[in-house]
């Protein structure tokens, strides 16, 4: 994935390469030799993706996922193929032949479904104004070095980020291209009747995350939809202005739908290693009143890795507060555990390591915390 | 993918001078069967033959390459140092990312291990077995690890070929020292896995 | 561990040393074959994967995906190889396979392998300047007993893999892309196509023990894979030493 972030140098377009709305069932029509080309790689690439071991397969979440798509593609829901990556980022994409993309980290940062339906939404936006192409054609008129396809075909068979990557040398879209995305992307949440205030608030809360980011660091909110105030400004005006009755935003059957994925996506999330993103993301997942327990023990988790001053203090508080929720991890117990044993608490430690074996003695490293136990 | 063009070079060319360097730093090609090497002031043994690269402080090891069997000696890594020795990113230069520090517990220098195979896009990791075990005569511990390749970085196939890892770690005296071994699931790793395992109970460390 | 960066860098290393020759190929044969033994008399041989890449690198530096001239290519090259074969004693079968699930996700890894020891060998051993030193003489590469599932896939006694990566580039652009092609190599996401250069392995697999009874890598710029005669060519130099 760090392969995609090494992002081409950005296009300045010259000629007119405004290219008609896709039309429903386009692969079965005659194509441009280079639309074609496009299409051939992509199909070669979506083997891959659909093959890569970073993919989510469970058909309970297959299913999900093809029902909300077809949903908002309308008269194009025959030509969109979803896929579930395992990556932690607030990201997805839409490649030129109908294959859309979506990260775990989307979903771990997506509270309900409306704000779902707007990314994807916004992607088939993509699709059916055929703005893939109409980079692809820019790309030809401009002379830039190692810039381009290459790595579309080079990229197809060789690998995911490889295909992904080669991909996200088309997903540079101009303003104009995601203003229309956006906006059709509305029309479908519209027609869906999804919450409005769905993009406005997932806007909202990326521009949030986006905004701490260190600089120069991969960004858990991808480079190709730059997370600014002026979208999040513009999709909040869009909602004002065209308030629906009756929308939903589908939080039951998205919370229902994500739960058991929660913890290892966030467990992925906290892998990246970028404290400050994790940190304002656990934030605003904290305030809301679902699942505390998962939460509130990955805050706890963020502070014991981060070990700033002050961290282990904040992280045992963390992990105290996820036990007081209904949902208890046992595992929260052992990383309590570790926590008051680096504090110098080790009575406490020692009850924190005993409940853990007690509720789960069976446990990957129940060894090395019974030789704790048994040290004392 | 196509990548800019300039920047890459010059990663490339960094890159390759640190192969170089891993290359030809006074360490024996080869390592033959009983042959004791010293790495720092751990001593190991084997009874295969095996290819050597590294310096002072890192060790690989290989039969085949590194994609079929993969064994790295790691000695003295210091608190606020990459857990690979790799150049340091800018998560590290924040004090963030892959880095040890002396005060890690066990099961957080395992958690360190699978957020950097997370980090060098393995895929589906997962790490059990953690249980206290003797480095040559240090207290340290053991761990297994399982993983995917990554459709991303892998050169050799479209990912998804399934590993298996075993690693034995000590932090005493506020360095971390460690053997890592991994290979495909598939036929290599249980070919030698009962000759690593003889490295790693035969190791001398005072 | 696999994606370290600087042990990628010697497969660049490997594509810069292959790019002097015009056409170079370098193969090997398992230890206990003699140089010139057949050992394909009343065999059969399953082609596992040509997986072959055509692309264009046009003035401005973009390459552009070329559909015609991929399946022209690869089309040449499938029927280059089995013109070949058909001259040989061994009989070329189609893969067929009817497993169950359990079992196909064994052969998957079976498979991945197969490509993952492929790739060890062009790196680790037939590469001029990057070969393990333990691997300067020997030939003894395998993927193991459960093989045994390949050959019930497959229905053959030996599965050939091989891939080719091919690109056309005007003159001006070649210097370009050969600095591209190490470049994306060095960081393990692309093989090749963009450099204006073919390389290509093949190796033979045998399904009875295992072993890979011979492979070869092979580097060229001249001929043209969207030729019949010049594909014949090409995949002549690709199966130098075929023990078939």
């Amino acid at each position: 994935m760090r392969a995609l972030l090494l992002i081409l140098a950005f296009l300045s377009g010259c000629a007119n390469t405004q290219v008609a709305d896709v039309q429903p069932g386009h692969r079965s029509q005659n194509k441009d030799l280079d639309e074609a080309g496009l299409w051939f790689a992509m199909d070669r690439a979506e083997k891959t993706v659909a093959a890569a071991p970073e993919r989510i397969t469970d058909k309970v979440m297959q299913d999900y996922l093809n029902a909300l798509s077809c949903k908002l593609a309308a008269d194009l829901c025959g030509d969109i193929r979803i896929y579930l990556i395992r990556q932690p980022y607030l990201n997805a994409f839409m490649a030129p032949n109908g294959m859309m993309v979506i990260f775990t980290g989307t979903l771990a940062r997506t509270e309900n479904e409306a704000q779902l339906a707007f990314v994807m939404a916004h992607e088939i936006g993509h699709y059916r104004g055929r703005h893939s192409l109409e980079n692809w054609r820019h790309l030809k008129n401009v002379s830039n070095l190692m810039t381009g396809i290459g790595s579309v075909t080079a990229g197809t068979g060789v690998g995911l980020v490889a295909a992904l990557g080669a991909y996200a040398n088309l997903a540079s879209f101009s303003r104009d291209q995601e203003r229309e995305a956006d906006a059709l992307g509305f029309q479908s949440l519209q027609a869906a009747k999804l919450d409005l205030a769905a993009p406005g608030e997932l806007w909202s809360a990326a521009y949030e995350e986006e905004k701490v980011n260190p600089k120069g660091f991969m960004s858990g909110v991808f480079a190709s939809h730059p997370a600014t105030t002026e979208r999040r400004d513009r999709l909040k005006q869009m909602a004002l202005s065209n308030a629906t009755e009756g929308a939903d935003a589908g939080a039951e059957r998205f919370r229902a739908l994500i739960k058991p994925y929660r913890s290892s996506w966030l467990a992925d999330e906290l892998a990246r290693r970028n404290y400050a993103q994790s940190d304002v993301m656990l934030a605003r997942l904290a305030a809301i009143p679902w699942d505390l327990g998962t939460v509130k023990n990955f805050q706890g988790e963020l502070y014991r890795k981060r070990a700033q001053p002050g961290d282990l203090a904040r992280a045992a508080s963390a992990y105290q507060a996820a036990l007081r929720e209904p949902d208890v991890s046992p595992a929260t117990f052992r990383d309590l555990g570790t926590t008051l044993k680096r504090l110098g608490n080790n009575a406490a430690a020692l009850d924190a390591f005993r409940e853990y074996l007690k509720r789960a003695p069976n446990a990957n490293d129940a060894a090395m915390i019974r030789s704790y136990l048994n040290e004392n | 993918m196509k990548i800019k063009l300039k920047p890459l070079i010059f990663q490339y060319l960094a890159v390759a001078a640190l192969t170089l360097t891993l290359t030809s730093c006074g360490v024996a090609p080869i390592i033959e069967p009983g042959q004791v090497v010293k790495v720092k002031d751990l001593g190991l043994s084997s009874s295969l033959r095996w290819n050597q690269f590294g310096d002072s402080r890192i060790r690989l090891w290989t039969i085949d390459g590194s994609m079929l069997n993969d064994l790295r000696i790691f000695a003295d890594i210091k608190s606020g140092e990459h857990l690979f020795l790799a150049p340091k990113g800018r998560a590290e230069r924040r004090g963030e990312g892959l880095l040890f520090r002396a005060d890690m517990s066990e099961i957080e220098v395992q958690e360190l291990f699978v957020d950097a195979l997370k980090r060098y896009d393995a895929v589906n990791v997962s790490a059990s077995g953690l249980r206290p075990a003797k480095l040559g005569n240090r207290a340290g511990f053991r761990f297994e690890l399982a993983f995917e390749s990554g459709s991303g970085l892998s050169l050799g196939n479209r990912g998804g070929l399934k590993y298996k890892a075993m690693v034995l770690a000590e932090t005493q005296g506020s360095t971390l020292s460690f053997l890592y071994f991994d290979a495909p699931a598939e036929f290599y790793f249980d070919r030698d896995k009962a000759a690593v395992e003889q490295i790693f109970t035969t190791v001398s460390a005072p | 561990m696999k994606q370290l960066r600087w042990i990628r860098a010697s497969t660049a290393l490997l594509l810069l040393l292959t790019l002097a020759a015009c056409t170079s190929t370098n193969n090997r044969r398992a230890d206990n074959l003699k140089a010139d033994a057949k050992i394909g008399a009343g065999k059969t041989v399953v082609i596992l994967e040509a997986d072959v890449e055509l692309s264009e690198l046009l003035a401005g530096g973009v390459e552009e995906p070329r559909v015609a001239w991929t399946k022209a290519a690869e089309a040449n090259i499938n029927y280059a190889i089995e013109q070949d074969l058909n001259g040989r004693a061994v009989k070329l079968v189609a893969r067929n396979q009817a497993l169950s699930d359990v079992d196909k996700a064994q052969l998957k890894q079976l498979e991945l392998l197969t490509q993952t020891v492929g790739f060890s060998i062009v790196r680790y051993q037939l590469s001029p300047y990057y070969s393990l030193p333990t691997k300067k003489t020997g030939f003894d590469w395998g993927v193991g007993p459960n093989v045994s599932l390949m050959k019930a896939a497959y229905g053959a006694d030996y599965a050939m893999v091989t891939l080719v990566r091919d690109s056309y580039a005007s003159s001006g652009r070649k210097a370009v892309a050969i600095l591209g092609v190490l470049a994306a190599v060095a960081t393990g996401v692309n093989v090749g196509a963009s450099t204006g250069q073919r390389f290509g392995y093949t190796l033979l697999l045998d399904l009875t023990t295992g072993k890979v009874v011979w492979a070869n890598f092979m580097a060229s710029e001249t001929g043209d894979l969207r030729n019949v005669e010049d594909a014949k060519k090409v995949v002549k130099s690709m199966l130098a030493g075929l023990p078939l």
